[in-house]
């Protein structure tokens, strides 16, 4: 199901991905995300999301098919360019990971230094993506006096300050109250239109996903059960 | 590359945090490498002053060759010159008359208090001592088959060298410095594992960061080096006291022995340069040790899944 005027970022074809223990995770997946879209991935425990996530990521090979992102083969990447090719995904932890020991501020550029980048225009990105998750006032707050929105917001300012092409955020709302939670989709949303970041959001929140209703990807059993552009939770 | 030495900084402040984050575990591998740098110092001042005083005691030895009385006439004489010139392994051969030999005799005499007058009756006409030559060969292993092969020739009453105690010293200075060696060897694999070991508590320490790191796309080289430069500059850090160890200590030494070991035949090396080479030796192997102990920690507890 191609859609028609959008170029295609995201291409899984057949992919199976059996781990060493035996666990078939992921049975011959066929999957098309285009660039900019916003894709809710669904599914209950051991369906197969987060070894969809670790495909995306470069962290696990397939067993067989193809994942390409942006034209890579991730699956046949060497090792030495894994890092390099990561650098187009951002990804946001449910449990935040932020650097206790850092401000805000510097557990953003962190983000930035690790690639190299020089520190004049990490600071200027920084401040950018600050602003954009409504967080410069907290910009010299450390972690734990923040919220656990804010915080979330901090991990997700941290996860897009490299430009990603795809941000991939597993369950970012897990922690959070509805309130919140709402809160951080409408920041998702922002990112998506401002910045044009193709967004994967893994959740369970059925709430969320009825009411921002977006295309709908629902994995069982390592299958894709049901997916559905118009979104809503199905079943 | 241009991107490496741009982080060169960083590296080197992210080194430096971890090192006075865990300053407790960063200056005990310190001090072991302390330990065997101070070790190493003193096998080194040993070494090179054996090495001089070995190289000293090889010219020592020399082949004395009494020629048989019969053997008189100058044509003859130079016959057996040229023949012992043929010898292998001899490097130079000197004549010296019996007078000369006998004017040798009486300077030992009296450089030993002995009474000169009473052998004063055997000058000239009644010199019992033989003329004779003095061999220099070129390896002092080969003295005893140079010997033999004197002893080979027509018109050789003896051929002796003094020898064989200095020939014993030599072998025992050798093996000073090769169990020296392996000592220090030793040494520096267990720095090498006290170092790897900080380095893995480091390591663990900075897991966060390093997860964090790896999921925004760090190269594994740019998480590597930090932890690198840190084993050197804790090897950097224990060479310190070694260092100012050989010059005072070196220093008092060559100075209270006055520039000798025991006897001219020993002389000491100065302390420059000899001492600086000492103690480039000594940074040099302790950052090093530093920088194998923190690769092989980094190798094996960052092992890169993908």
């Amino acid at each position: 199901m191609i859609r028609e005027g959008c170029e295609i970022l995201i291409y899984l074809e057949n992919v199976s991905k059996c781990y060493k223990n035996g666990v078939n995770a992921l049975d011959n997946i066929n999957l098309q995300i285009n660039d900019g879209e916003f894709v809710y991935i669904i599914g209950p425990t051991g369906s197969g999301k987060s070894t969809l996530i670790k495909l995306l990521d470069g962290e696990e090979i397939p067993t067989a098919g193809t994942v390409s992102v942006e034209g890579i083969d991730v699956g046949k990447l060497k090792h030495r360019r894994v890092p390099y090719y990561r650098r187009n995904i951002g990804v946001v932890f449910q449990d935040f990971r932020l650097l206790p020991h850092m401000t805000i501020f510097e557990n953003v550029a962190f983000a930035l230094e690790a690639i190299g980048k020089d520190k004049v225009s990490i600071r200027r990105r920084v401040r950018e993506v600050l602003e954009l998750v409504d967080l410069s006032d907290k910009a010299k707050s450390f972690p734990n006096q923040l919220s656990g929105g804010q915080q979330q917001r901090a991990t997700i300012a941290r996860a897009i300050a490299n430009k990603p092409k795809v941000l991939i955020a597993d369950e970012p709302t897990g922690n959070l109250d509805p309130e919140k939670s709402n809160e951080i989709l409408e920041l998702l949303e922002k990112i998506n239109i401002e910045e044009g970041t193709t967004i994967l959001m893994v959740t369970h929140d059925i709430t969320l996903v009825n009411k921002y209703k977006k295309r709908t990807i629902s994995l069982e059993q390592g299958n894709v059960s049901a997916d559905s552009a118009k979104g809503g939770y199905i079943r | 590359m241009i991107q490496f030495f741009k982080s060169i900084p960083y590296h080197i402040k992210a080194a430096f945090k971890s090192i006075f984050r865990h300053l407790a575990m960063s200056i005990s591998a310190a001090s072991a490498v302390t330990v065997t740098l101070v070790l190493m110092a003193c096998f080194l001042l040993v070494a090179g002053n054996i090495g001089s005083f070995t190289h000293n005691l090889e010219n020592s030895v020399k082949i004395h060759v009494k020629v048989a009385p019969t053997v008189s006439e100058e044509a003859d004489i130079q016959n057996l010159e040229g023949q012992l010139n043929t010898i292998t392994y001899v490097k130079s051969v000197e004549f010296s008359d019996k007078n000369e030999e006998f004017d040798l005799f009486m300077e030992y005499i009296k450089s030993t208090g002995g009474s000169a007058s009473y052998y004063e009756r055997y000058t000239g006409e009644n010199n019992p001592l033989r003329n004779a030559f003095i061999i220099e060969v070129t390896d002092p292993e080969q003295i005893e088959t140079v010997r033999l092969e004197i002893l080979k020739l027509d018109g050789i009453e003896s051929a002796e060298y003094g020898g064989a105690s200095a020939n014993q010293m030599i072998t025992a200075f050798d093996s000073i410095r090769n169990g020296g060696a392996i000592f220090i060897l030793a040494l520096s694999l267990l720095a090498i594992f006290l170092i790897s070991n900080t380095i893995k508590m480091t390591i663990y320490a900075r897991n966060e960061e390093i997860a964090i790191m790896r999921n925004v796309g760090a190269a594994n080289w740019f998480i590597k080096t930090p932890f690198m430069i840190e084993g050197m500059v804790i090897g950097f850090m224990g060479a310190v006291i070694p260092v100012i160890f050989t010059f005072v200590a070196y220093n008092m030494l060559y100075k209270s022995l006055g520039g000798v070991f025991f006897t001219e035949m020993f002389p000491l090396q100065p302390l420059m340069p000899f001492g600086g080479y000492v103690c480039l030796a000594l940074v040099g192997c302790g950052m090093a040790v530093g920088l194998i102990g923190s690769f092989f920690s980094v190798n094996k507890y960052l092992r890169w899944k993908r």
